[in-house]
């Protein structure tokens, strides 16, 4: 579906990838389209984390490509990739919130610190975003007075602050009770519904099937099917999806 | 020796123990304070992989924790005027005390440094922030929490070795209840007001820390 | 520079180091034999054992070391009780490192889970046996860090021996300084201090290489004992 959208976004070309000796990421080629939403899934060390890892440069790569907004920033150094990363907006598996400062201040600290907003302007934009995930009234709460999905909802929020053009989910909902990972969820989807581009890792199954554009399927490091998520959940195209989804309905 | 404690006589010192008490308190202050800062600035070179200066820091902490303070001060004071640095003992006092305390200060706040959890240092990442400003705004804050009870801890220490500078002299408490016992061989009066004053500043220091630990705590646990 | 002033008190450094050696090994005897029992009477529950005793250990836990140094060995004779500089600086390094280590014992004790008391009671053993066989082993282990950091400091405090008059390394530097000073050049004080530095540097490395081998072996071994 993406292929056929004449703006990539992201792009990846035979990207490579090695914890010491051991190759993690095989050949990787990948696009996302302009308001795409993806879900990638995989069994637990399949490369999945850190392939998405490798697009904002949190992991170096060994070789290969990674073009974003027509550059190719593979080789970029850490100067380069943090103007890449204002741009890319990521949420962890741990929420990472920063424990010494209340819900406002994580969300306006990165882009008033770095001149990017103004204060009040980013404290406005701060209230609105909390409103809409339902923490109105958390803005002065410490992470540590959170609960495990507000953390995560400020943790969303505070990604979104910048205006990405890309948002990266690293299993968001992996370390959160049952009951809070719909709440989540519900609310990943309302905020990325407005085409914002969104590269998703997540075990959820049932989000991935209503909420993808796509759904990519990556095994042993390598991307082994990808396609609607109708077609994938239905006619798996090789034995290892099809065993992948019978053991995660 | 009639009477084992003279109270005449310990009431005739009070006045000589204030005024060490008043210079064990200046060590106190001057030498942790200046220690924490030190600290601070060797903890940042270190992180920050400066070439040289981070080796260089980290054999000097690893110097001043593996020999004693005592031999360290008669170094200093004894050795360094061979080379010309001639300062008088208080002079000398601080700078060794504040050297020592900043070694042991700069491996507290190492510790805390390399234990703020790998998933806060990639979400600064991930937000573009610029490392010097993850360093002083995330890293230092977070990491000092974790470290303010080894700190405190040290910075008790520092007082207790401030002991250690009667040997060269240096006006403090334990160099006055010396002095008295030299010139008048009255030992138990000496050391009641010896155990008196450094109980004073060690358990007043602690109720302080205490205080400002709760102050530093609000808002953060649920 | 001047080596010569090492090389030629060669057998008096030598001598001096024993002693030295000897200081810190009679501390940490006494050390861990004091830490051991005033730990374990501070857990107890009769408050006419307990309270004593803690008062003890925060007094010397408050002093410093070198206090407690001159305390023994100028303050003694007034209960009667005369010691040479020597039995001085042993007897109160032992009484500061007992207090402090007292302190980590009881931590370590106060540490262990209260259902191993029951299960041990309700197994039928006796007090001594289940203090000697199933607390002792369980609250020592842990605290080998915290003990190993109190060996370091008395290390470190076998030259305040050197204050009261024993001829440990600080005082065979001092004594070798003043007998150089009058008719040798360069720098004596710096040589020779900087040569005890050296020799305690080594020393401390020593003991930590050996404190990491003793906690990778007990470490071990309690790793397996979980399974």
């Amino acid at each position: 579906m993406g292929q056929e959208r004449a703006v990539h976004v992201i792009r990846t070309v035979d990207l490579v990838k090695f914890y010491g000796n051991v190759q993690v990421l095989n050949d990787i080629d990948f696009v996302i389209g302009k308001g795409e939403r993806v879900v990638i899934m995989g069994s637990s060390g399949s490369g999945k984390s850190t392939f998405i890892r490798c697009l904002n440069g949190l992991e170096p790569i060994q070789s290969g490509n990674i073009v974003f907004d027509g550059q190719d920033i593979g080789g970029n150094t850490e100067r380069q990739w943090r103007l890449v990363r204002r741009r890319i907006g990521m949420v962890f598996q741990n929420y990472a919130l920063f424990p010494h400062m209340n819900a406002l201040r994580n969300l306006t600290f990165a882009p008033v610190r770095e001149r990017l907003m103004t204060p009040d302007a980013a404290e406005a934009r701060a209230l609105a975003l909390l409103a809409r995930v339902g923490l109105a009234d958390k803005a002065k709460s410490y992470p540590a007075q959170l609960s495990g999905g507000q953390q995560q909802r400020v943790a969303i929020v505070r990604a979104m602050m910048m205006a990405p053009e890309v948002m990266l989910f690293d299993e968001p909902t992996s370390a959160l009770d049952p009951e809070t990972v719909g709440e989540v969820l519900a609310i990943i989807q309302d905020l990325t519904s407005e085409g914002l581009t969104s590269i998703i890792v997540t075990h959820e199954m049932g989000f991935a099937r209503q909420c993808a554009d796509r759904i990519v399927y990556m095994d042993r490091g390598r991307i082994v099917e990808e396609g609607h998520p109708e077609a994938f959940f239905t006619q798996p195209q090789t034995d290892r999806a099809r065993r992948f989804i019978s053991t995660h309905r | 020796m009639s009477s084992p404690f003279d109270w005449s006589y310990f009431w005739s010192i009070a006045f000589l123990f204030l005024k060490g008490l008043e210079m064990t308190l200046f060590l106190a202050v001057i030498c942790n304070a200046l220690a924490v800062i030190l600290a601070y600035v060797f903890a940042a070179a270190v992180h920050f992989r400066i070439r040289v200066v981070r080796e260089m820091i980290l054999f000097y902490v690893s110097v001043i924790r593996n020999t004693p303070l005592l031999v360290q001060i008669f170094f200093f004071y004894f050795g360094m005027p061979e080379i010309g640095v001639r300062t008088d003992p208080t002079t000398s006092g601080i700078i060794v005390l504040t050297l020592w305390a900043s070694a042991y200060q700069t491996a507290n706040l190492r510790g805390g440094i390399d234990n703020v959890p790998r998933a806060l240092t990639e979400a600064m990442r991930a937000l573009g922030l610029r490392p010097i400003d993850a360093f002083v705004f995330i890293v230092v804050p977070v990491a000092t929490r974790a470290v303010v009870p080894a700190m405190m801890n040290t910075m008790v220490s520092t007082i207790k070795n401030s002991a250690l500078l009667s040997a060269i002299g240096v006006p403090e408490l334990t160099f006055v209840a010396m002095d008295n016992i030299a010139e008048t061989y009255r030992a138990i009066e000496n050391f009641v007001a010896l155990l008196i004053g450094y109980l004073a500043i060690v358990l007043g220091f602690s109720a302080m820390m205490t205080s400002l630990e709760r102050y530093l705590g609000r808002g953060y646990r649920r | 520079m001047n080596l010569s002033l090492i090389t030629q008190n060669g057998q008096f450094f030598f001598h001096a180091g024993l002693m030295a050696l000897f200081i810190f090994g009679a501390s940490v005897l006494f050390t861990t034999l004091i830490a051991i029992i005033c730990g374990t009477l501070a857990t107890l529950r009769p408050a006419a054992i307990r309270v004593p005793i803690r008062l003890v250990i925060e007094f010397f836990r408050d002093v410093p070391q070198v206090v407690s140094v001159f305390f023994i060995f100028f303050g003694a004779p007034v209960f009667g009780l005369q010691l040479g500089p020597l039995a001085a600086t042993i007897l109160a390094l032992s009484l500061w490192g007992g207090a402090n280590g007292a302190e980590i014992v009881r931590g370590g004790i106060t540490a262990v889970p209260h259902h191993q008391f029951e299960s041990a009671r309700s197994l039928g053993l006796s007090p001594y046996a289940i203090f000697t066989a199933i607390i002792l082993p369980q609250a020592l282990l842990p605290i080998i860090p915290a003990y190993a950091g109190l060996c370091n400091i008395l290390m470190h405090s076998t030259s305040l021996a050197a204050l009261v008059g024993v001829v440990e390394l600080l005082k065979s530097a001092q004594i070798v300084i003043d007998r150089a000073a009058y008719y040798e050049g360069g720098a004596p004080g710096l040589t020779v201090y900087g040569f005890i530095l050296f020799v305690y540097y080594i020393a401390g490395l020593l003991m930590s290489a050996a404190i990491s081998w003793l906690e990778k072996r007990f470490g071990q071994s309690r790793a397996e004992q979980r399974f």
